[in-house]
């Protein structure tokens, strides 16, 4: 069993999302709270319509609250100017998309090694670390092919590998099959 | 009879008039009206001679149309490429309303017909908006124009209703035609994959489209070379569409080679982002399509500004290459020439004699037959340019031995039927010589149609008096005012070329105003149609650049990639258009080159001018599409439509 620690990795306060929609408001989460730990793996259910992906992608930093916080590492990043916020998704947040989300122009290296090629690191530099992850979600020889010649399953390895290359802190994963 | 004596009677009056203006009745044509006049008065004391050559005129149309014919050809092109691939964003953007469509039992013929009904419709409102909005633009710019011209002159705007239809007509059947191909491919995709979301590009094999664009590359720039006649025309045409279809063919591998080096190049300037944004162009058919509109638009640009700047100065500017510096026009004796030639500062002196009309080739009458004394300096004043290099050699040697030897113009020869070596008998009614043809030329600096050396003209003709005088010194101006009082009140023409010039410029110069503003017609199209372009690339791309912003790109980096692919579009397009448009400008002088003896100056700063342009457009137009990345709702765009 992994080792839980008392370090926060993510914690969500009071999260409200609304959507609205002409003249229509929603509200998709009603302030939900949580606290994830540092090596705990949490699993978020619920019926279709229920606000998971919303939540997801508010822990994950892809979209803000309406009202309420979200913190890592004792930031609340919900308040984040686009930089810093586009810095911690590159290096701290692993994310795994329901339908993938691969660059079509990229080839599988090249969308493996994304998130750290936005962040100025060479290629040359992650040439093992590229090599190692590739094994492990066996695409060493699918290497070179893009999106479109890559089943359904090889397309979510590639979105796995990216999300992890990085090695992360946290790792978000939408709805794995 | 009345007539002849309301003439005799004006004539004969003391006070008499310096010009008298006679129009011919109905049934008489201009040329037996002045063969008669001719015929009746003493032409040694009056000249007769046509005010208006129709047929002149018709001819100097011809090239001032030119341009504007090059205008609609290019506006055309580029319509059709930017309603083309409009059409192919629209109908991709349609798929799931022509899925539904489909499955609930729609033939491929009905969503066919429905989507062509659609352009259909856009052809006739852009006809039905865009007819009368251009001529009030034309009546505006011709208004402006008349205004301009020193004598007043009005322009009146001629809209034939034939012309009115004819426009519509290409504005529906443009749109149809762009449209036409994206329509049919999209109606006619299986019914499974529209309904699931898994349409792909159909994939053409690219060495089979590089090598027909090779192909069709080489064919259109070698084909005006082999042509002649009318089919020089026919060639022509073929050669401009197959330059621009065969550079659209090799755009896209082109873009893809290019892209591989800038990745490195952008790599070590630029960072990641910059290798990125390289790495994005190849095989992108976003980037393909920027670059073709691109090309098209700087391509048309540059030709039109080339062939249009080359008529303002063949137009106004006939004296191109002739070393002449001022001429004289009226009857001059030989003590008049005398008094010239000791003018201080004088260089040279050609004096000319001249018979209008009054000598005939065969049956044909010459419109103007000269008389020199020295061929050579004759050719190099007046820039005569021969149709072979030897027939200055041959004609000047024979001039100089004084053989029965003449000269005649190209259009002289086409109309008379004459070849070179033939002999002719030239002949004023009375007297009559043989001559035999030893060469042709064709000058803008001149319309004389024959040339024979001065002794013969005084021995079979009677010449006494000379009729043209042209002249080089070291102060034109100072000899020209000379000159003028030498003729005190003697009827003459006189001018130096620089006072002909500017006149000529004054006159041309407004009548081709026209066509500078519509130069800047074309450029604003280019301008709609690649910032139109962009902006659709922009919605096709937005998911992209979601995902993008999904793994950690920012704001800054999105719009340093975008600017970096923004200007290596620009200048790919740039590369390609100014390279293209040169094998045009080639095209279209080959094709002119019978009726033209001047070659346009290549001016680098109109095609680099014209590329930097391009290069400014299309970062212009990368402005929105960074502006709108800013503002994007991530989870809206990386979810699955």
């Amino acid at each position: 069993m992994r080792e839980l620690t008392e370090k926060v990795a993510i914690e969500g306060k009071n999260i409200v999302k609304d959507f609205q929609l002409g003249d229509t408001r929603t509200r998709v989460l009603k302030s939900i709270s949580l606290k994830v730990s540092q090596g705990e793996f949490v699993s978020i259910m619920g019926q279709s319509g229920s606000g998971k992906s919303t939540l997801l992608y508010i822990l994950g930093g892809l979209d803000t609250p309406t009202s309420g916080a979200v913190f890592m590492n004792g930031i609340d990043i919900s308040k984040l100017g686009d930089e810093k916020m586009s810095r911690i998704r590159r290096q701290n947040i692993g994310f795994v998309f329901q339908f993938y989300n691969l660059i079509p122009n990229l080839n599988v290296e090249e969308n493996i090694m994304l998130p750290l090629l936005l962040d100025g690191k060479k290629m040359r530099d992650y040439k093992k670390s590229l090599t190692d992850i590739l094994e492990i979600v066996g695409l060493s020889n699918r290497r070179k092919h893009t999106p479109r010649e890559l089943s359904g399953g090889q397309q979510q390895r590639v979105a796995i590998a990216r999300a992890l290359i990085g090695k992360p802190q946290r790792a978000v994963a939408e709805l794995l099959q | 009879m009345k007539c002849w004596k309301l003439l005799k009677e004006i004539l004969e009056w003391d006070e008499g008039y310096s010009e008298i203006l006679i129009e011919a009745a109905g049934h008489i044509t201009t040329s037996n009206l002045i063969s008669e006049l001719r015929s009746n008065l003493d032409t040694e004391k009056y000249r007769v001679s046509e005010i208006v050559n129709e047929m002149q005129i018709a001819a100097d149309a011809r090239q001032k149309s030119m341009p504007f014919f090059l205008i609609s050809f290019f506006s055309l092109t580029m319509s059709i490429f930017i309603i083309y691939s409009s059409y192919k964003v629209i109908s991709l953007d349609r798929l799931p309303i022509i899925g539904t469509f489909r499955s609930i039992g729609a033939t491929k013929k009905a969503v066919t017909r429905i989507l062509l009904l659609e352009s259909l419709f856009y052809g006739c409102m852009g006809g039905v908006i865009g007819i009368p909005v251009g001529i009030l633009v034309l009546k505006a710019i011709l208004q402006g124009m008349g205004n301009s011209l020193a004598q007043g002159i009005e322009i009146p705007v001629i809209i034939s209703l034939p012309g009115v239809f004819l426009s519509f007509a290409v504005a529906v059947i443009v749109s149809l035609l762009s449209a036409w191909l994206p329509v049919r491919r999209a109606s006619r995709l299986p019914i499974k994959d529209v309904v699931l979301g898994t349409v792909e590009e159909r994939h053409i094999p690219r060495p089979l489209i590089v090598g027909m664009g090779i192909v069709l590359f080489a064919v259109s720039a070698l084909l005006p070379h082999f042509a002649s006649g009318n089919m020089l025309y026919l060639a022509g045409g073929f050669s401009l569409l197959g330059l621009i279809a065969a550079t659209i063919l090799v755009i896209p591998i082109f873009t893809s080679i290019v892209s591989v080096g800038l990745e490195r190049f952008y790599g070590a300037i630029a960072g990641n982002e910059g290798r990125i944004a390289a790495r994005n162009m190849k095989d992108n058919n976003n980037t393909t399509q920027n670059i073709t509109l691109l090309f098209i638009s700087i391509s048309a640009i540059i030709a039109i500004s080339v062939v249009g700047n080359f008529v303002t100065t063949y137009i106004s500017d006939v004296f191109h290459g002739a070393e002449l510096q001022g001429f004289a026009d009226g009857r001059m004796e030989p003590e008049f020439v005398e008094q010239v030639e000791k003018m201080e500062g004088i260089d040279k002196v050609l004096p000319a004699y001249v018979f209008e009309n009054t000598i005939k080739a065969g049956g044909t009458t010459l419109s103007r037959l000269e008389g020199t004394d020295n061929l050579e300096w004759y050719s190099s004043m007046l820039a005569l340019n021969y149709t072979n290099n030897s027939f200055l050699e041959q004609a000047a040697a024979s001039f100089q031995r004084k053989e029965r030897s003449v000269i005649l113009s190209e259009g002289c020869l086409e109309r008379t039927g004459f070849s070179i070596g033939d002999e002719i008998i030239l002949s004023n009614g009375t007297e009559r010589g043989s001559y035999i043809i030893v060469g042709s030329f064709k000058s803008r600096a001149t319309n004389v149609e024959a040339v024979i050396p001065a002794f013969y003209a005084v021995s079979d003709f009677g010449a006494a008096v000379y009729g043209f005088l042209a002249y080089t010194a070291a102060d034109p101006d100072a000899i020209m005012v000379q000159i003028r009082a030498l003729f005190g009140e003697t009827s003459n023409w006189s001018r130096t070329v620089e006072e002909f010039n500017s006149d000529a410029l004054a006159t041309v110069g407004a009548f081709l105003e026209p066509m500078h503003t519509m130069t800047y017609f074309i450029l604003l199209l280019a301008t709609v149609g690649v910032i139109n372009n962009l902006l659709i690339n922009y919605m096709q791309k937005r998911r992209t650049i979601a995902m993008y912003k999904s793994v950690g790109l920012s704001n800054r980096q999105n719009r340093k990639m975008t600017l970096i692919e923004g200007f290596s579009c620009g200048l790919i397009g740039a590369v390609i258009a100014i390279f293209v448009s040169y094998m045009e400008i080639q095209t279209i002088f080959l094709v002119a080159a019978p009726k033209i003896s001047m070659l346009p100056e290549l001016d680098l700063w109109t095609f680099f001018a014209a590329g930097g342009l391009g290069i400014f457009i299309t970062l212009l137009g990368s402005i929105v599409p960074i502006i709108k990345s800013r503002n994007m709702k991530l989870v809206e765009e990386i979810k699955f439509e």
